[in-house]
């Protein structure tokens, strides 16, 4: 019997290690806190809130993918000959602006130039003094309440080749601001998908900002972060704050749920849409495209309902369906390409909402995209 | 974080097999005493290849009508899992076809780990089993007990868990009360049990039972509360009648649905619903005299409660529920003690004293 007992002991230890992770997306929820942050020579950079993904820095430039419409960049450096000459946001706003603050409080406005792709902005940077700079862009529109509209989509997944389809008349969309994806863009997470996902977004008008869904963490966890940035974030615009949290692994990691209390606070007395990959609870509860636990599901809610989150918006499961979750309007949009629901009526579809601050509303409504297979 | 959940259950039921190690195994084809070298190919064959070919432990051990039998199993299970997936993805998950895609991947899934499961236990267990199922239950039982939690998310550390079971006609009434030492966080269940076919309720054997229950959580800290009732239908099978290797194990299959709402505390109620599958595989420990108890490892598809579902990195998050594992011995008289480890969004593990009444 002897004999047996490394045998039974492996096998013991196996199942008993199955008991599995209870903490998964905290190690994303952490690297979110390192992107937005560089330094190169004498020169340090932070995009306040980490709103963009710092894509190189050097001498020569600092070239940015943004993750939001406004961004806030401070420059920090103790020798002028270091400092980057030429900006680039890459998934910028086209009517962009940069405001120069310099550390002695003089400001200074600059248009931008256009750059290879509609969202590409780019902008010659005066000399620089040295001590600690800031640097403001954003859209004039970015502080206006005028209505204005955006689009939503999630779980593309395996029609990553035929995104086309749905960006073609998306792009023809009148007065869309920008766009958000709510997760899966991709099958599996490669890196190849990804970056072939980030090329076809250079094709429209507006820029596009992405959460991960949980196809798009399968590979490596930080692949998505690599590329595109932060997988949760908050931003103002136009009299709206966008919440876009990463739910990938059907829960929210304890870092994403503590900086929820600031961009609840933040977004207390405008409207406010929270856009999240899996939904915290199905409409169909019996299938549980949901969190893992009913109870923080149903907890999130009634914070985001408390906090005055006006408008819920979901994807993971590929249909459509607009219900209430704590009272809070919701809207399953999971239409971009991935095996449709059937029986559903629906099929490929991005969604079109339009935010009224003035009224205090959104009204959301699906564009259904052919060919549907 | 990782945590060594079902050590501690499994160990004891090494520490059975040791006292057992003497004793001689009934073979199909070779009634003789099979020697040590013989055992570790068999166990070696169930434990490694047999994690493809379901049986071939006891194949291996000449009990080919058992081993043939488990293959089978593994067979169905698979193909039986195959179609409910098949189903969810022609369906793309609609909710018309939910419950049965999934109801049959469950299923099929069950079977297939099921006869792995029970492969090994056929070449480990001694002749008769570790142990054997009393022949009646105690009309009443009590249980007492703390709960440690391991939840990164939500406001929870410990639970005081109180329960029972009591035999009414041929109705087992089960209730139970788990609640945070401040009072914050609480959750009570009420089952009550019929049995539809097999023996009488107080006694072991193959059985098929309806389980009706009434939930209620109350979550302080959300400001919410979480009511449904439940319909499960489960059935349970000596897995000796199968297979004199297999004696002293069980299986169980239980599936339902569970409705209600949840009570958001100012802001309304909303709908809530869950499908129910549970399948649980066990071993008995001992046979006459104290200690004897059973040692019970589970797959619970619910995602509500302290443990819920499994979070994980990848295609599969949110779907599956949980495992668990359940070490419930008699130690002196009516006095025992229960040790349960249990691995979904949270860690769940704790010990109850148990007081168990008369059988008859």
């Amino acid at each position: 019997m002897n004999t047996l007992r490394p045998t039974i002991w492996t096998a013991v230890l196996a199942i008993a290690f199955a008991g599995g992770c209870v903490d998964v997306g905290q190690d994303r929820a952490a690297f979110d806190e390192t992107i937005g942050i560089a330094s190169h020579g004498a020169v340090d950079v932070r995009v306040t809130d980490g709103l963009a993904r710092i894509v190189s820095l050097d001498e020569g430039s600092l070239i940015l993918w943004a993750q939001a419409p406004s961004l806030e960049v401070i420059l920090t450096t103790e020798a002028t000959e270091s400092t980057p000459k030429t900006l680039e946001i890459q998934n910028c706003v086209a009517d962009a602006v940069l405001t120069v603050i310099a550390a002695d409080g003089t400001s200074l406005r600059l248009e931008s130039a256009a750059g290879e792709t509609p969202t590409t902005r780019r902008w010659t940077l005066p000399e620089p003094g040295t001590g600690p700079a800031i640097w403001r862009i954003a859209s004039p529109r970015a502080t206006q309440d005028a209505p204005f509209r955006f689009v939503v989509f999630a779980d593309v997944q395996r029609r990553l080749d035929g995104i086309q389809d749905l960006f073609g008349p998306m792009a023809q969309e009148p007065d869309v601001h920008f766009g958000l994806i709510s997760g899966d863009l991709t099958s599996d997470g490669s890196l190849v998908d990804l970056r072939k996902f980030q090329q076809a977004m250079k094709t429209l008008p507006f820029p596009l900002y992405a959460s991960p869904g949980n196809h798009d963490i399968g590979t490596d966890e930080h692949h998505f972060q690599r590329t595109f940035g932060r997988c949760s974030f908050s931003f103002d615009y136009g009299g709206v704050r966008v919440t876009s949290l990463d739910s990938a692994s059907a829960t929210l990691a304890p870092r994403v749920h503590r900086r929820l209390d600031d961009w609840l606070t933040a977004g207390r007395d405008r409207l406010h849409v929270v856009i999240s990959h899996i939904p915290p609870l199905d409409p169909v509860g019996t299938r549980n495209g949901a969190f893992a636990s009913r109870l923080e599901g149903a907890d999130l809610l009634g914070r985001l309902s408390r906090g005055g989150v006006d408008l819920t918006i979901y994807g993971h499961v590929h249909s459509y369906y607009v219900f209430e979750n704590a009272g809070i309007e919701a809207i399953i949009t999971g239409g971009g390409g991935a095996i449709p629901q059937r029986l559903d009526g629906i099929g490929r579809h991005y969604l079109v909402v339009e935010a009224d601050p003035a009224r205090q509303r959104f009204v959301a409504a699906p564009i259904r995209v052919y060919p549907e297979e | 974080m990782r945590t060594p959940a079902l050590t501690i259950p499994l160990a004891v039921l090494f520490l059975f097999g040791v006292a057992h190690a003497d004793s001689t195994k009934t073979v199909e084809s070779n009634p003789e005493t099979a020697s040590v070298a013989e055992r570790v190919l068999e166990v070696g064959a169930a434990l490694g290849p047999g994690l493809l070919v379901h049986g071939l432990g006891h194949l291996t051990a000449g009990e080919t009508k058992t081993g043939l039998t488990l293959l089978a199993m593994e067979g169905i299970g698979a193909g039986i899992a195959v179609g409910g997936i098949t189903s969810l993805a022609l369906s793309g998950a609609a909710h018309e076809w939910i419950v049965p895609s999934i109801g049959l991947t469950g299923v099929g899934v069950g079977l297939f780990v099921g006869s792995y499961l029970l492969d090994v236990y056929g070449v480990l267990s001694p002749e008769g089993g570790f142990g054997s199922a009393p022949v009646h239950s105690p009309w009443s039982a009590v249980h007492i007990g703390y709960r440690h939690v391991v939840d990164p998310v939500r406001e929870v550390d410990g639970l005081l868990v109180l329960g029972g079971r009591l035999i009414v006609g041929q109705v087992a009434l089960t209730p139970t009360v788990w609640r945070t030492p401040e009072g914050r966080d609480q959750r009570f269940e009420i089952h009550g049990t019929y049995r539809l076919a097999g023996p009488p309720i107080n006694r072991w054997g193959n059985a098929l039972e309806l389980d009706a229950a009434l939930v209620h959580h109350r979550y302080d800290p959300g400001a919410f509360d979480i009511s449904t009732g439940e319909l499960t239908l489960t059935g349970r099978w000596d897995m000796g009648t199968l297979a004199p290797s297999l004696a002293g194990s069980y299986t169980a299959i239980g599936m339902g649905l569970s409705g209600g709402f949840i009570d958001y505390d100012g802001i309304g109620k909303e709908p809530t619903s869950m499908l129910l599958m549970r399948f649980e595989f066990g071993v008995f420990l001992g046979h006459e005299s104290a200690p004897r108890g059973r040692l019970a490892l589970y797959y619970d598809h619910r995602h509500d409660g302290y443990v819920a579902g499994m979070k994980s990195v990848g295609v599969g998050s949110g779907a599956l529920g949980h495992l668990g594992a359940l070490l419930d011995m008699e130690l002196l008289g009516p006095w025992g003690l229960a040790l349960s480890v249990e691995g979904g969004s949270a860690i769940v593990s704790g010990l109850s004293l148990t007081w168990k009444g008369e059988r008859r």
